[in-house]
């Protein structure tokens, strides 16, 4: 196990090191960046530019530069944003916490509602509901997301008037306070990690229990969780400030959540059907256990693999924010920012996000891979 | 005599034969298509659009006065009508901010979404199947190289990655075709065939073709590719979704070199200022057409799925 | 099961610690695992501001920076204007609607320049006096350091290498030889030469203003390193070496000053800083201190002005005697205490916001658009204006490659072209027809007798001629200049009904070569859907007369680098935001050849040696008359020589809630998104290309 590990990792790393190359290679390639941008400005003498040049490592060749770019990468130098004059390391994190929040919460919401809709379509087999949930499903999954953001906008948050139009916090309401929302969002963050920490500690510490205790186990547990959040933001007397930003968090999320079940709902269905026929399964049924016992001890636990590994998958994705979301709710964060920099010429800034995201995402993929190998017992590693 | 009846017309009975073959697993496969009922939805859907297509070049030299009804350009003066206007028998989906004619620019557009949906789809099949078969049957450095860059194009997030290269050299239909082929065909569905050509190798007809002495390509094109073939016609079909998709999003932030598409469509009465729900004409047929054509695709991959797959059939 | 209970707690525990170290790692202030520390600072009630007397504003695009010398910088963007303009203050300011030339932190118009002799050398001197009694909004007083500190530190780092406004401050660089000062509301300006209009009066007097007290202790240690730099680079032998090392330090130190973060920067306008909520919201409190508010301007029909500022006790008054009727009387802002301006990442939701109530107020300077309008009159005591921009959108050639450096060809191109069709019929006049490089809003330096070819000149009774008439003219034009086609284009049966164009082909030149396929470089639909429009009819325009002409609908960047970096291009379109419409230097930046080089603005590489030298003239002259007299000259060189078709522009069309907001006059060139503040802003007009 630790040897694949160790070797998974390693591939990692390779990728890691293409990943950053093609990225690399692929601005170079493009027109219209740092390189016309400062060294064709008339306003700077022959000598200047050459200064500038030199300045940006420009004179060094494109492997030296390709050198120089690595070097800075690993040194957590990701260069200064030509539009703000920061450091692009700083932009990335003020706005992470914003995607983060908003991108974590949907990805889990709309993972738990494809588990659980899937689990009952594929037990109802060839029944209406499998149709129409599929039809649905499909429908959403491969619904033109811009418009749909734009009829859930004028809907809910115009004509009915239910929620906030768009931004992330009330601005009335933020005026006043002095503190930046990112603290808060930092708060939930934290929050959101540790609530479910302590539910898979929970978890694993209800096998302690007798099997007809642990229901109410989870109840307890989850009821102490909720309280203690409760408690926590009492304390810190930013609760109002929390409940505002997860008011505005709704449309969003919901957009998100609508668009991105249906796939999560087919692929527990798929991996359902083909678990079925599995002989444990077959067995099961056949010691006359209840058909729901079957569906959710037995079935569904081996189907979740899949469903787990592209759950992994997608929270590494959770860092590249949406630019469709971020746009039409007016949510700016790591999307967003790359779409600006992108429009605005913002060169180092659009290769800091990028690759930032890049990043996550190959952890993911590290992750999942590692899950998969422990969870699934079928599969062995010399 | 017999000989020579035999002789000539080997080549051409064996081709026969096979034909029949064919035919005869293409009528139970489409049985099996039939039986899920959601793929042949899907294909009534894409037979009226295919319709769509065909339809508009033919209207514009009959019926449609093309000073009226070109989809880009318009020459015709209505006194009176002011545009956008709503659906009337002169525009039965109404008129754009501009007066151009909706209906013809849905039916124009249409031909161009099927054009880059299958082109980019087969550009990214054709390369994933040959890399995918490729590397399982040699294995080593090649496997290594592809499922490694196969990685490195899963990490890039497609939407931003097309937005940062759109900005820059803004791409027509084809460009972008050739780009979202390329970025698939080297990217997952390698993986995939991969697997499937993977469980093909260890078959025992290619250890036969093998030991007869076949050539590597001999095998890879004769024995390996035909049984990872339906395969890769399933992710065409899904390919084709996100291409169609990939397209309207970057024309609805304007960020492609296209004169007329759904996205721009939309992208023109957003822009306008149209509510979604005055001026629906606007929004709601080429919002419902991208939906529509991306879901008729993904059907049919559904209803594919359960012939190449069959542990997904029904009990 | 043991097994169990320890894993939980182990990865409890493991939450804890990440979570500590997280929160450590994105907020240095506040302590982990103590939240409480957070308390005394979060309020428990949001009463503190009153929600009353607060103008809700709505923007599309998040502050890039709050750094004065980055906003006016290349990278100036107009929201960055928008919010932090009414921050500073400049010597004189564009009056209301007249632009007149007026005091505004001076306390009059400065002497004459009177020729001196300082050590040998012949200078120009000038003296300004500043008003008593301006204060900073920290309370300090402004005095004449702060002014001779403001020119010192552009002249420091360089007026160019700053780049972007600044270079129009202090132009050319060695123009102002230093500043002395008299007392502490008086200096002494010396020139080196003796400044035109636009380098005087346009030029150093708008010169934003900044606080020496803030700002000294921030930009010394930036100078003194850069000093240092550059002392060490002196010592090296290799001569290249040494200046490719002194420029890098030049660039370096203001790449530093742009980063200089400027909180507690006092402000001498109208509104100072309040708080910033990245990505949501700004918001800018009314300046205690602003000594100009409640300051009286009358603006008289006989062309006279007059100021009365009984805060400050200040009267003046110029341009004739102050009497008869009046024109205007403005009265300064800020009526408001709050300006909270939120940030709209697409235009859809701002107006949404609006129609609610939101908002009272979209700040955009391309104005709503028709659709949007439409919508808005349902909501009630709404009031729409519409006002005309500065500006121009417009098509321009390559004069470095044939056969767009034939005189003929511009004007055959500019003949086949009908405005009138494209934004009356197509448009529906969300756009008009411009004809003149200097728009018609600008009233006092437009010239309306220009040529305008396809316009009049075969008609007299001013009708547009027909697309018959244009091709018929355009092919006169060609072939009196010695333009043959293979095929020549016809119209059949013009003027009725069955009138039919047969396009023309294989377009010769006069020297015998065939004209080559041709590219036209406009934005696509997703930058301007106005303009994409107009360069799809006028290829089709120009194809039927056989000039193969293809449009390459792009993107904004592509186009700018194409056109502007790399000349590489045959004919393109764009357009301007021509910024401050007290003097049109444009005339001279844009077509002078002597910007025709790689990055300067006449990228068509116009050259005319009569036009250069009246345009050079132009803006050396103090005298006004004579730059007005040129200036119309111009206008018809350009007109004829075309190294730009002038298309049309959109006028800006706003709206706004009359029961919530109300503003003195509506009539203003680009929109009342100018007033909305105070009534002077004149760091906000500045050239755009766009």
């Amino acid at each position: 196990m630790l040897k694949y590990m160790a070797h998974r990792s390693l591939q990692i790393l390779v990728t890691l090191f293409l990943y950053l190359a093609l990225v690399f290679f692929l601005m170079q390639a493009l027109p219209g960046d740092i390189t016309t941008y400062y060294v064709l400005n008339p306003h700077f003498t022959p000598e200047q530019q050459e200064a500038i040049r030199r300045q940006l490592g420009l004179d060094q060749g494109l492997l030296g530069q390709f050198f120089t770019y690595l070097k800075n990468f690993f040194t957590g130098n990701l260069g200064v944003s030509f539009q703000e004059r920061r450091p692009v390391w700083d932009i990335i994190l003020e706005r992470l916490p914003r995607t983060v929040v908003l991108f974590l919460t949907a990805t889990l919401l709309s993972f738990y509602i494809g588990f659980l809709l899937g689990k009952i379509i594929a037990w109802k087999r060839g029944r209406l509901i499998e149709y129409m949930a599929t039809l649905t499903g499909i429908t959403f999954y491969t619904a033109f997301t811009p418009l749909l953001a734009l009829i859930l906008i004028w809907v809910f948050a115009f004509s009915l008037g239910w929620f906030p139009l768009n931004s992330f916090v009330d601005h009335d309401l933020w005026r006043q306070v002095p503190i930046s929302s990112n603290t808060v969002f930092n708060y939930m963050i934290v929050n959101m990690v540790l609530l479910a920490l302590w539910l898979v500690a929970a978890h694993y510490m209800m096998r302690a229990l007798r099997p007809r205790l642990r229901p109410l186990g989870y109840l307890v547990a989850l009821a102490l969780s909720l309280g203690a959040s409760a408690l926590w933001w009492k304390e810190t007397g930013l609760g109002y400030l929390a409940w505002d930003i997860a008011w505005h968090m709704v449309l969003p999320v919901l957009t998100v959540t609508l668009i991105s079940f249906g796939g999560t709902m087919l692929l527990m269905r798929d991996s359902m059907l083909e678990t079925v026929r599995e002989d444990y399964v077959l067995a099961a049924r056949a010691k006359g256990l209840p058909e729901r016992v079957v569906r959710d001890k037995h079935a569904a636990r081996t189907a979740l693999l899949p469903v787990m590994t592209s759950f992994v998958l997608s929270i590494g994705f959770v860092f590249n924010g949406g630019i469709i979301t971020e746009t039409l709710f007016s949510w700016p964060g790591i999307g967003l920012t790359l779409l600006t920099s992108v429009q605005g010429n913002d060169y180092p800034l659009a290769v800091g996000a990028f690759v930032f995201t890049g990043v996550f995402a190959l952890i993911a993929h590290l992750v999942a891979d590692i899950l998969y190998a422990y969870l699934d017992p079928r599969i062995q590693y010399e | 005599m017999s000989k020579v009846m035999e002789a000539i017309p080997a080549p051409l009975a064996r081709w026969r034969l096979r034909l029949k073959l064919a035919k005869r697993s293409l009528r139970a496969n489409w049985e099996i298509f039939c039986a899920s009922k959601i793929g042949l939805v899907g294909l009534a859907i894409i037979l009226f659009f295919a319709l769509l297509a065909i339809l508009h070049p033919i209207l514009m030299s009959t019926l449609w006065d093309p000073k009226v009804y070109d989809p880009i350009r318009r020459y015709a003066y209505e006194p009176g009508v002011v545009h956008p206007s709503p659906p009337s028998w002169a525009h039965p989906l109404g008129t754009d901010p501009t007066g151009l004619d909706v209906l013809s620019q849905l039916m124009y557009s249409t031909g161009s979404e099927f054009l880059l949906g299958i082109l980019a789809a087969f550009i990214t099949v054709l390369i994933g199947t040959i890399v995918g078969t490729v590397s399982a049957y040699y294995g080593g450095w090649i496997d290594t190289f592809f499922m490694r860059l196969a990685d490195v194009l899963l990490l890039f997030p497609l939407i931003a990655f097309l937005i940062v290269i759109s900005a820059f050299v803004k791409p027509d239909l084809l460009l972008l075709a050739l780009i979202l082929g390329l970025l698939g065909g080297f990217g997952g569905i390698t993986i995939i065939l991969k697997a499937q050509a993977l469980q093909v190798k260890v078959k025992p007809f290619v250890e036969a073709a093998k030991v007869a002495g076949g050539s590597d390509w001999h095998i890879i094109a004769r024995h390996i590719i035909p049984n990872v073939l339906p395969l890769s016609f399933l992710y065409m079909m899904f390919n084709v979704t996100g291409a169609i998709f990939s397209e309207a999003v970057l024309s609805f932030f304007g960020l492609l070199n296209i004169r007329m598409s759904w996205g721009i469509m939309i992208y023109r009465a957003r822009d306008y200022g149209a509510s979604p729900f005055v001026q629906w004409w606007l929004y709601i047929p080429p919002g419902l057409a991208i939906t529509m054509l991306c879901a008729a695709f993904y059907l049919v991959g559904r209803g594919l799925d359960e012939i190449v797959n069959p542990r997904l059939r029904k009990r | 099961m043991r097994r169990g209970v320890v894993v939980g707690t182990v990865l409890v525990l493991l939450g804890v610690l990440v979570a500590g170290v997280y929160l450590i790692y994105t907020n240095p202030g506040a302590p982990p695992g103590v939240p409480t520390a957070e308390k005394p600072s979060a309020p428990s009630k949001p009463e503190e501001k009153s929600a009353a007397n607060v103008l809700r504003v709505g923007i599309f695009a998040d502050m890039t920076t709050m750094n004065i010398w980055h906003r006016l910088g290349p990278q100036s963007s107009v929201w960055n204007s928008y919010v932090q303009d009414v921050f500073h203050a400049t010597l004189f300011a564009p009056g209301d609607q007249r632009f007149d030339w007026l005091p505004s932190l001076a306390a009059e118009v400065p002497t004459p320049f009177e020729e001196v002799n300082v050590d040998g050398r012949t200078l120009y001197v000038s003296t300004v006096k500043l008003r008593k009694g301006l204060k900073w909004s920290d309370g300090r007083e402004l005095t004449a350091e702060d002014v001779r500190f403001s020119f010192e530190t552009i002249q420091a780092f360089g007026p160019v290498e700053l780049g972007g406004n600044w270079p129009s401050y202090i132009n050319p660089p060695e123009l102002l030889d230093k500043i002395e000062l008299v007392d502490s509301y008086t200096l002494k300006f010396y020139l080196t030469k003796r400044p035109g209009l636009s380098q005087w009066n346009f030029g150093m007097m708008y010169a934003p203003i900044v606080s020496k007290a803030f700002w000294e202790p921030k930009i010394k240690p930036i100078l003194e390193e850069r000093d240092n730099k550059i002392r060490a680079a002196s010592q090296n032998p290799d001569e290249k070496l040494r200046e490719a090392e002194t420029a890098k330090a030049r660039a370096d130190a203001v790449q530093t000053l742009y980063g200089v973060d400027t909180q507690g920067e006092p402000s001498i306008g109208s509104f100072m800083f309040g708080k910033w909520e990245k990505g949501a919201f700004v918001e800018s409190l009314a300046n205690p201190h602003f000594a100009l508010r409640g300051e009286k301007t009358i603006l008289y029909a006989n062309g006279a002005v007059s100021i009365a500022n009984d805060r400050l006790g200040y009267r003046w008054s110029g341009y004739g005697q102050p009497q008869g009727d009046v024109d205007l009387e403005i009265t300064l802002g800020p009526y408001v205490e709050t300006v909270l301006y939120s940030i709209y990442q697409n235009q859809d939701a701002a107006v949404l916001a609006l129609q609610r109530g939101e908002i009272d107020f979209i700040l955009n300077p391309l104005g709503l658009q028709k659709g949007f309008q439409e919508r808005l009159t349902q909501v009630a005591n709404i009031k729409f204006i519409s006002n005309e921009p500065y500006g121009f959108r417009y098509m321009a050639f390559n004069f470095r490659r044939p056969p767009m450096n034939l005189a003929a060809f511009r004007q055959a191109v500019a003949t086949l072209i009908d405005r009138e069709f494209v934004t009356q019929n197509v448009l529906q006049g969300v756009a008009m027809p411009f004809y003149s490089f200097v728009p018609p809003a600008n009233a006092l330096w437009h010239n309306p007798d220009v040529p305008v070819y396809g316009r009049e000149g075969l008609r007299s009774d001013g009708r547009p001629l027909t697309r018959a008439e244009r091709i018929q003219e355009a092919v006169r034009l060609l072939k009196e200049a010695g333009f043959r086609w293979e095929r020549e284009p016809r119209v059949d049966n013009p003027g009725t009904r069955d009138e039919t164009i047969l396009p023309g082909s294989g377009l010769i030149m006069p020297d015998g070569t065939p004209v080559p396929e041709l590219e036209l470089l406009a934005p696509s639909a997703g930058y301007d859907p106005l303009r994409s429009t107009f360069a799809l009819y006028i290829e089709d325009w120009l194809n039927q007369v056989g000039i193969p002409v293809k449009a390459n609908l792009t993107g904004f960047n592509v186009i700018v680098t194409r056109v502007f970096e790399e000349q590489d291009f045959d004919m393109w379109i764009l357009g301007w935001s021509l910024g401050d419409p007290s003097f049109p230097d444009f005339l001279y930046y844009f077509f002078h050849s002597k910007f025709a080089a790689p990055g300067g603005q006449n990228a068509m590489g116009y050259s005319n040696p009569e036009f250069d030298r009246l345009a050079q003239e132009f803006i050396e002259t103090p005298d006004f008359a004579r730059a007005h007299e040129i200036a119309n000259q111009l206008q018809v060189m350009l007109a004829r020589d075309l190294p730009y078709v002038v298309l049309f522009d959109s006028p800006i069309l706003e709206a706004y809630p009359t029961d919530r907001l109300q503003f003195p006059y509506t009539d203003v060139l680009g929109g009342i998104q100018y007033l909305l503040l105070t009534v002077e802003n004149y760091l906000a007009k500045i050239k755009t290309m766009r």
